[in-house]
């Protein structure tokens, strides 16, 4: 049976990739199951749960991008979530007081940047503004948590998140509209009414 | 306009022309400038578009005067000067594809024709500018709600592209202009491939259709408005947008979504949406007059080709091989929808009893009629419409948990292969005269090792197969068998993509 070939010979893709990510897969549910069962053993504190978080967030933020709405805004956002996520649990687990300074920090560069992003990519902004909404309410616990202790507070945390809370309430207040619209096609349950 | 290099082009466009045509030509890309309001480099790309098209009619001898008439400005209408954000929900058809979804896999379907003369690009992208506005349903992309995805509507125009890769591969979300179809062309064909959450196969045509008349038309063809070609300038009928299985009401029956796992051909599935693509280009009077001596559609013929080609592939002797047929529910009611608007069913026979084409004609024109009667499929679809009711208030990441697990290997091992035949594609005489063939693929989903898809125009039907496999006795014991009917087989196809 011979063919008459009418469609282009593709280039011939690199598999690495594809292999790299298999790979990668492995390795992080070994390292994470060893861990958690080292961890057990030798006792002490949880430090496990900071690794694995580490590899779920590399994992998340590397290996398994977001199939819809990938874009510069939603992936800033999930770094930010998985680093807050992580300083937390540092502060918990392994050294409290040290991330109640950086967690603050961070969430106010992110704040920026969104912010510097949202004037300069005139043309994306409306489209993306949920992503920012809801970290920018996030960051909002960066508050409570740098007031921690009152009146011994942490006044370069504090500093920053109440910046953060000025730039969030500027970016709510020029995007008002937009925002109750995300919101409510985002909140659709496509229920039929009987 | 506001970009050095597009001014320098326009300049040099104008040359070697009098002035009365330069005047037009600086008349002309003023009123396009005021008719675009989009971000920069968009706005930059859809003026290219114009200075492309501009160049070829003047390469081609073509008068000022005659290419601004044949560019006619006003077919742009206002889509590209307000960036109207539009929600639209997926049809209950579509609503499972995003979530099911795995990395690097994207249900995606393509349509698409052969001319009679190579493919002019620069024309094509003009087309394709001025067609997608009647087509809000299709200007989108899909985001992500709490719930359910669901489409939004973007202006921004769509680059027609050079077809270099494997059919149907996953349209990467990375790209600036991601949207959820893309237009290709090579040497004589113009294809389109869409992601299956914006429509199916009819809707897909229609689309397919309009585009090219807009594209005859430029190249100076007329083709009436007509056979399902629709006008770029009327009014979107909201009908089109409507998600029909909303409307079935009456009894369900959840067993008809459940089946007996289907017998799965053999040999090593790839990584990527197929392995090779065979097309069996076939007279369709001689297939009608074949079908009509075993008492049969096409469609039965086909099918029961596919069993007795499918035994010998199969490693178990006995157990149900199940063909997946698509039942386009528009001829029951005549539906404008261009959404996804169809069910499907299973044609089972054991494997054990395919033995001849006259029983198994016989065998599948029976269960098409059963079990492909308006009855059954209306019930199916009340079923759907119940199942996603009561999702509704779930959470999307909890739908995703489950229906990755489901859909990939628990739906699709119900099915051992597809049989999609769009049939007869209707076209204007002054359209058919143009084009050679239509082709329709469809890749195979997991752990399916074949689908096979018909369409037909002008007295040749394409049946393909579409394989994800590197076992090539199908599409051999296929043409054995078309062969022993006495028609005549030419084939085409595509290389063998895995080595």
């Amino acid at each position: 049976m011979n063919l008459k070939i009418i469609y282009p010979i593709p280039k011939s893709q690199s598999q690495f990739y594809r292999i790299f990510r298999i790979i990668m897969r492995y390795t992080f549910i070994i390292a994470a199951l060893a861990c958690a069962i080292v961890n057990i053993c030798v006792k002490g504190k949880a430090w496990s749960i900071v690794v694995i978080w580490s590899l779920i967030s590399l994992w998340q933020l590397l290996f398994s991008l977001k199939i819809m709405e990938f874009s510069i805004y939603s992936h800033a956002t999930r770094i930010t979530f998985y680093l807050s996520v992580l300083l937390i649990l540092i502060d918990y687990l392994l050294a409290p007081g040290w991330a109640r300074t950086v967690l603050p920090i961070v969430l106010f560069a992110y704040l920026l940047v969104m912010f510097i992003l949202y004037f300069a990519l005139r043309d994306k902004r409306d489209r993306h503004i949920l992503s920012i909404f809801i970290l920018g309410l996030f960051s909002m616990i960066a508050i409570p948590y740098s007031i921690d202790h009152f009146p011994i507070t942490n006044w370069i945390a504090f500093s920053f998140s109440l910046a953060s809370v000025v730039l969030f309430i500027i970016l709510v207040i020029i995007n008002f509209k937009n925002i109750i619209y995300e919101i409510k096609v985002r909140f659709k349950t496509n229920r039929i009414k009987k | 306009m506001s970009n050095k290099k597009l001014e320098n082009e326009l300049t040099e466009l104008k040359i070697d022309l009098d002035d009365v045509s330069r005047n037009m030509v600086d008349e002309f890309f003023n009123e396009l400038n005021k008719r675009i309001n989009l971000p920069f480099v968009a706005k930059e790309q859809l003026i290219n578009d114009y200075l492309k098209a501009f160049r070829y009619y003047l390469n081609n001898n073509y008068k000022v005067k005659k290419i601004v008439k044949l560019l006619d400005l006003n077919n742009l209408g206002d889509f590209y000067a307000h960036n109207e954000r539009r929600y639209l929900e997926l049809d209950n058809a579509a609503i499972v594809y995003p979530l099911g979804m795995r990395q690097h896999e994207m249900p995606m379907f393509r349509l698409g024709v052969k001319l009679k003369e190579v493919v002019c690009p620069e024309l094509l992208q003009i087309a394709l500018d001025i067609t997608i506005k009647r087509f809000p349903g299709f200007v989108c992309t899909v985001k992500s709600g709490f719930f359910w995805h669901y489409l939004e509507t973007n202006n921004n125009p769509i680059q027609i592209e050079e077809e270099k890769d494997i059919p149907c591969k996953p349209i990467s979300r990375l790209s600036r202009t991601y949207r959820s179809f893309r237009v290709l062309y090579y040497k004589k064909r113009i294809s389109i491939e869409f992601f299956h959450v914006l429509t199916d196969g009819t809707g897909g045509l229609v689309f397919l259709k309009t585009l090219l008349r807009e594209y005859f038309n430029l190249k100076g063809i007329k083709v009436p408005i007509e056979k399902g070609i629709l006008d770029i300038n009327g009014i979107v009928n909201e009908e089109e947008l409507e998600n029909e299985f909303k409307k079935a009401k009456g009894d369900s029956d959840f067993n008809t979504f459940v089946d007996h796992s289907s017998l799965q051909l053999k040999g090593k599935r790839i990584n990527a949406p197929m392995s090779k693509i065979v097309h069996f280009i076939l007279e369709t009077d001689k297939l009608k007059e074949v079908s009509k001596k075993y008492s049969g559609t096409i469609t039965a013929y086909i099918c029961a080709i596919m069993f007795l080609a499918a035994k010998p592939c199969i490693k178990q002797k006995e157990g149900l091989f199940n063909i997946q047929i698509p039942i386009n529910m528009r001829k029951f009611n005549n539906s404008k929808t261009l959404k996804n608007y169809s069910m499907y069913f299973n044609a089972s026979v054991d494997i054990k009893n395919v033995h001849d084409k006259e029983t198994l004609v016989k065998e599948i024109s029976k269960q098409i009629k059963e079990k492909g009667s308006y009855e059954s499929m209306h019930k199916m679809m009340v079923t759907t419409g119940k199942i996603i009711n009561s999702l509704s208030f779930v959470p999307k990441f909890l739908k995703n948990i489950v229906l990755q697990l489901v859909y990939g290997s628990f739906a699709n091992s119900m099915i051992g292969s597809t049989l999609s035949n769009v049939g007869l594609v209707d076209m204007p005489e002054e359209m058919k005269k143009e084009i050679d063939m239509v082709y329709f693929l469809l890749s195979p989903g997991y752990p399916n090792r074949a689908s096979a898809t018909m369409a037909s125009i002008n007295n040749k039907t394409l049946f393909t197969v579409i394989k994800n496999s590197d076992d090539d006795t199908f599409e051999n014991n296929i043409y054995d068998l078309l062969k022993e009917d006495g028609l005549k087989v030419e084939l085409e196809g595509s290389i063998d993509y895995e080595s």
